[in-house]
């Protein structure tokens, strides 16, 4: 409700303001059109029936049969300049991944305060990592897709609030900053049912020094994160499951081993999902004489709960050769196990902790990605990978390939 | 020597098959710019001129000068530029110089206004522009 009154109030203003005149509205778009394909089987690899987050290649994109929907994408942005530094921007978009719904994913009005300073107030695309702005126009992305170890489709990944970005130059380098505060409200899915959950006080900061062929940059953002109606009613309060069966939650399994209720409570605030949750990454990029390389860091989790911190990153080198781009990517996703915020706890309390932990969040994973890019129109660009994931333990490979078409209109 | 000859041909064919592209102002317009500051311009950097005064940069349709333009003074493809405006136009943080079809409409534009600059073909300048640098 509260998205669609800011989205309605946007599209009144644009269309309030710019009603006199029509040439000032600029409509421009992306698009793309992807297929891929697992040559492998994806397993069950701890037998419990379904596949895990863990166990998913590629964030579950494919499998064995070839599809050409969960990357393609469409979106259309219409923008009106209102004058004097006023615009209105909104963009709707629209992915196989969600049955092509469209969705407003960008919805601001933008303030030009000066020469160095721009505020944006509306719906955003949280500067998450380096690229999460920019991660669904395809166009801008060397290969198929940005690295899943680091851009893994974050589902608060749109908010609302409001922006100032800075730009300036200092000598032959030029800055650029962004500084937000957001918040986000949405469902969560865990076990087939959504769950409201909250990222609340989102306290972003962005930047990025370019100097010519060489750009280095760093943001973080913080938010308090409410998973109360997840950790109640999906993890320690019983269950129904798709079945109507009865599935015990961590309240009665902990009562059965004998924890009271008092150092259970104590469990859910020590390992359930909320908590104060932070975001860092840095890295670098260089472009020269045609050659590319970029490297991203990233450590993120929630504090005081049993979502552990991940740490990834991937390297990526390339070279253009005039049409044609050639680009390697090694990419890592480890989310190592810690179980120290147990201590303390009885020896039964600790148990049923520790098996939480397993079970919800240890995942790694290695990636390498050769992706060939062929620039055969302005506007338009073919693409086409092949990939190899190891997983968490595993010797061998799960193989893939995908190719597609990013354009921008 | 077979070579020298290859190379000696391919430098004349060259020369001859581009004319050069040509930044041009108003003529008022008294700020030097060196091929940085014309980068920075058209990157959407650089908002004023030297001497002070908005600057407002001004595209050719993609095309011969367009590509000889991105190529020498910007140091990209215009597929690396589509990419380039496209981020900042889709993320919110910017929007690509307006682009004009042909010389003729870049030198009407930039006589009539000083905060313009642009470029065109070498052989195409008038003296209702000043040039401020050649490629």
């Amino acid at each position: 409700m509260k998205k669609n009154t800011i989205i309605a109030s946007l599209a009144l203003a644009g269309l309030t303001a710019s009603a006199p005149s029509l040439a000032d509205v600029t409509f421009n778009g992306f698009a793309s059109i992807k297929a891929g394909v697992l040559f492998d089987d994806v397993q069950d690899l701890n037998g419990n029936g379904v596949i895990d987050a863990d166990e998913e290649i590629l964030g579950g994109l494919y499998d064995k049969d070839l599809s050409f929907k969960p990357e393609s994408v469409f979106a259309l942005q219409v923008s009106s300049d209102l004058g004097e530094g006023l615009s209105v921007t909104a963009q709707l978009y629209a992915d196989g991944r969600n049955d092509f719904d469209v969705e407003a994913r960008w919805a601001y009005l933008s303030y030009q305060i000066n020469d160095e300073w721009r505020v944006n107030a509306g719906r955003m695309v949280l500067p998450m990592f380096y690229k999460s702005e920019s991660e669904k126009i395809g166009y801008t992305v060397t290969g198929n897709r940005l690295p899943r170890s680091v851009y893994d489709d974050f589902n608060f990944a749109v908010v609302e609030g409001i922006r100032m970005n800075h730009s300036t130059e200092l000598g032959d380098w030029s800055v650029n900053s962004s500084f937000g505060y957001y918040s986000w409200e949405g469902d969560f899915d865990a076990f087939g049912i959504g769950y409201n959950t909250k990222f609340d006080k989102i306290l972003s900061f962005s930047t990025e020094f370019t100097y010519d062929w060489l750009t280095l940059f760093a943001g973080a953002f913080v938010t308090e994160i409410d998973f109360s109606e997840l950790d109640n009613q999906a993890l320690f309060n019983n269950r129904i499951d798709e079945n109507g069966n009865v599935v015990p939650g961590l309240n009665a399994i902990a009562a059965s081993f004998g924890v009271s209720a008092g150092e259970t409570a104590q469990l859910r605030d020590t390992i359930g999902l909320s908590g104060d949750g932070e975001y860092y990454y840095l890295g670098a990029a260089i472009d020269y004489n045609d050659w590319l390389l970029t490297a991203e860091y990233a450590d993120y989790g929630i504090k005081d709960s049993g979502n552990t911190f991940s740490e990834v990153y991937y390297v990526m080198a390339g070279k253009r050769f005039d049409e044609y781009t050639v680009l390697y990517t090694y990419e890592d996703f480890d989310q190592p196990i810690d179980y120290s915020s147990l201590d303390g706890f009885s020896p039964a309390a600790q148990a049923i902790g520790k098996n939480y932990i397993d079970v919800l969040f240890e995942k790694k994973f290695k990636t390498q990605t050769l992706s060939l890019r062929y620039d055969f129109h302005s506007n338009a660009a073919f693409k086409v990978d092949v990939f190899s994931t190891k997983l968490n333990g595993l010797s061998e490979s799960y193989n893939g390939l995908s190719f597609g078409i990013d354009l921008v209109y | 020597m077979k070579k020298l000859i290859t190379l000696a041909c391919t430098l004349l064919f060259c020369s001859s098959a581009v004319s050069g592209v040509a930044i041009v102002v108003h003529p008022s317009n008294g700020a030097s710019m060196d091929k940085k500051v014309i980068s920075k311009i058209f990157l959407g950097k650089m908002k004023k001129f030297p001497g002070g005064g908005e600057a407002i940069p001004l595209n050719l349709d993609s095309g011969g000068t367009s590509a000889e333009f991105t190529k020498k003074v910007l140091g990209k493809s215009e597929s690396q530029m589509k990419a380039y405006w496209s981020k900042l136009l889709f993320t919110g943080k910017g929007q690509a110089p307006k682009s004009l079809k042909s010389d003729a409409e870049i030198i009407d534009m930039v006589s009539k206004n000083p905060n313009m600059i642009g470029y065109i073909s070498e052989a195409a300048v008038t003296d209702s522009v000043k040039v401020v640098s050649k490629f």
